[in-house]
């Protein structure tokens, strides 16, 4: 080949291929990336997926609270229905999030006045007591079974004696409850509580022997059922 | 127009793949080298966890789960007050860090603690005259808080993916090795093959044109969008760590990444000079 045809060959200076290629070794690289990943994306998604929330992680350790006190004679918006009861409208219901505090807990015959959360995390129990998530909220017709530290707001549970009388203060109605009997079971037993349960009673629990230096292996529990309060209305919404 | 000859359209062609491969593995490379420099170097983990004041916030959550666990066991809160010593944490943490990078496994060694707390127990009922302890109960406190304290030690995930980890811990320097030899061997045949040199440039310049954007994507979306500082972790403490490491670790993937922009200029002027001097 002459010299004359050489330079006719590299007369014309493509300066596109500089930005395209590039871009095309791009997609090209990702490419290849996928498909050796492919078999295991699926693990690296639900991996991600744990490790990433779609907002920023609140570490404060404040609670949300939203009680707020129904007076004795405020009128709630209820619903009779056939069985010609009145129930707590559901949207009137503002049912809590896991560690909101949405009412409170009172015995005045063992000196107990608490805040109830729901939830029985650390949160809860380091500012007063707290429903047990798998269990219901007062007026849902269920089991109430609410957790508190023998050392701190549920020490005077110790007091606890058949026939007095335990009001939840909620922000849709207050409940009463009058207390039936006390039982010292094992932590592990199942059989002290019934979460299944078809009517709306209050089991409180905390660790025993009270004032004992060290983690115990038995559970006091204080049972309760029913006296007064407007249950809510499950036709629609959740609990 | 006269239209290139179909042997020179294939070895074109071949260049461009030759090109895209030296992209990928320029881009393996550089992932390659930030993996040792940063996650498989324990010393990158503990100078961030020194610099996101990891052992302070460590601390502070400790002595906040131990408050918990004193409130469920009849202990004083003010029974926890500098009861965490934080050279003890350093130190632990130091250890946990060594033997898992050394392959023997994410230990954490509990005695000491175990030791201090039964210490400032019997001083604790000794000095309140508390008469109401049972033997198995204090045994249950004084593990349940071990427990707490090793479990706040712990890095999630860790021990469960230490074979995987410390697999391509050790593989790492041959990969790397591996990569570069490849690296040099194609830059070689792209320079050496083409019988005009500044062809060569052309084709290396390209390569690392792709690596600089494959590897500058996503650590720039990563930043820009903020999705690090999304990360889900119970621990405060271990989150700004985290965070502050996947930080690093971006901003070193980006150095790279203009680094390789820095080249690919640098061979793109000395295209055009060299192709000038052939056309003259």
């Amino acid at each position: 080949m002459s010299d004359k045809k050489r330079r006719h060959r590299h007369k014309k200076f493509d300066g596109k291929s500089f930005i395209i290629l590039p871009i095309i070794f791009l997609f090209g690289t990702y490419i290849v990336l996928y498909l050796a990943l492919a078999p295991s994306f699926s693990t690296i998604f639900s991996a991600a997926g744990m490790f990433f929330s779609d907002n920023k992680k609140d570490y404060s350790t404040e609670y949300e609270n939203i009680f707020v006190p129904v007076s004795e004679n405020s009128t709630l918006p209820t619903v009779t229905k056939e069985d010609k009861k009145s129930y707590v409208k559901n949207d009137a219901v503002e049912y809590p999030n896991y560690g909101n505090q949405f009412g409170e807990l009172i015995i005045e015959e063992c000196g107990i006045d608490n805040k109830l959360f729901f939830g029985d995390g650390e949160v809860a129990l380091r500012n007063g007591v707290g429903i047990y998530n798998g269990s219901f909220i007062p007026g849902y017709g269920g089991t109430i079974l609410v957790a508190g530290h023998n050392n701190t707001y549920f020490n005077g549970l110790k007091y606890a004696e058949k026939g007095q009388t335990v009001v939840i203060r909620t922000s849709y109605g207050n409940y009463e409850y009058r207390i039936t009997g006390t039982a010292v079971k094992k932590a592990t037993d199942r059989t002290a509580y019934d979460l299944n349960a078809d009517y709306e009673n209050l089991i409180m629990y905390t660790c025993y022997p009270f004032d004992e230096l060290g983690l115990t292996d038995y559970r006091f529990f204080v049972y309760a059922e029913l006296v007064s309060g407007t249950p809510i209305d499950k036709s629609t919404g959740e609990g | 127009m006269a239209k290139k000859p179909f042997s020179s359209r294939v070895r074109n062609a071949v260049f461009i793949v030759l090109s895209f491969l030296l992209t990928l593995i320029l881009f393996l490379l550089s992932v390659c080298t930030v993996l040792e420099a940063t996650l498989f170097n324990p010393e990158f983990i503990f100078d961030n966890m020194n610099s996101s004041n990891y052992f302070i916030d460590k601390s502070d959550e400790i002595t906040t789960s131990l408050i918990d666990l004193g409130y469920a066991s009849g202990l004083d809160e003010k029974f926890f007050d500098d009861f965490i010593d934080e050279v003890m944490l350093c130190d632990d943490t130091r250890e946990y860090l060594d033997n898992y990078y050394s392959g023997n496994g994410a230990k954490i060694d509990t005695t000491d603690f175990k030791q201090s707390f039964n210490a400032e127990l019997d001083k604790y009922i000794q000095e309140n005259n508390i008469k109401n302890v049972n033997g198995k109960s204090r045994d249950k406190l004084v593990n349940k808080a071990a427990q707490i304290y090793r479990f706040s030690l712990e890095i999630p995930l860790f021990s469960k993916l230490s074979a995987y980890f410390l697999t391509a811990k050790n593989a790492m320097p041959f990969i790397l090795v591996g990569l570069v030899v490849l690296a040099g061997v194609i830059c070689v045949v792209l320079i050496f093959a083409n019988k005009w040199k500044h062809r060569g440039v052309k084709y290396i310049c390209y390569a690392t044109s792709g690596a600089f954007l494959a590897l500058g994507i996503i650590p720039a979306y990563l930043m820009i969008t903020g999705k690090i500082s999304h990360l889900n972790l119970d621990s405060r403490a271990l989150y700004n760590m985290f965070v502050q490491s996947a930080n690093s670790i971006c901003i070193a993937v980006l150095f790279i990444s203009l680094f390789f922009l820095l080249v690919s200029v640098g061979l793109f002027f000395l295209f055009r000079r060299m192709y000038k001097k052939v056309r003259s």
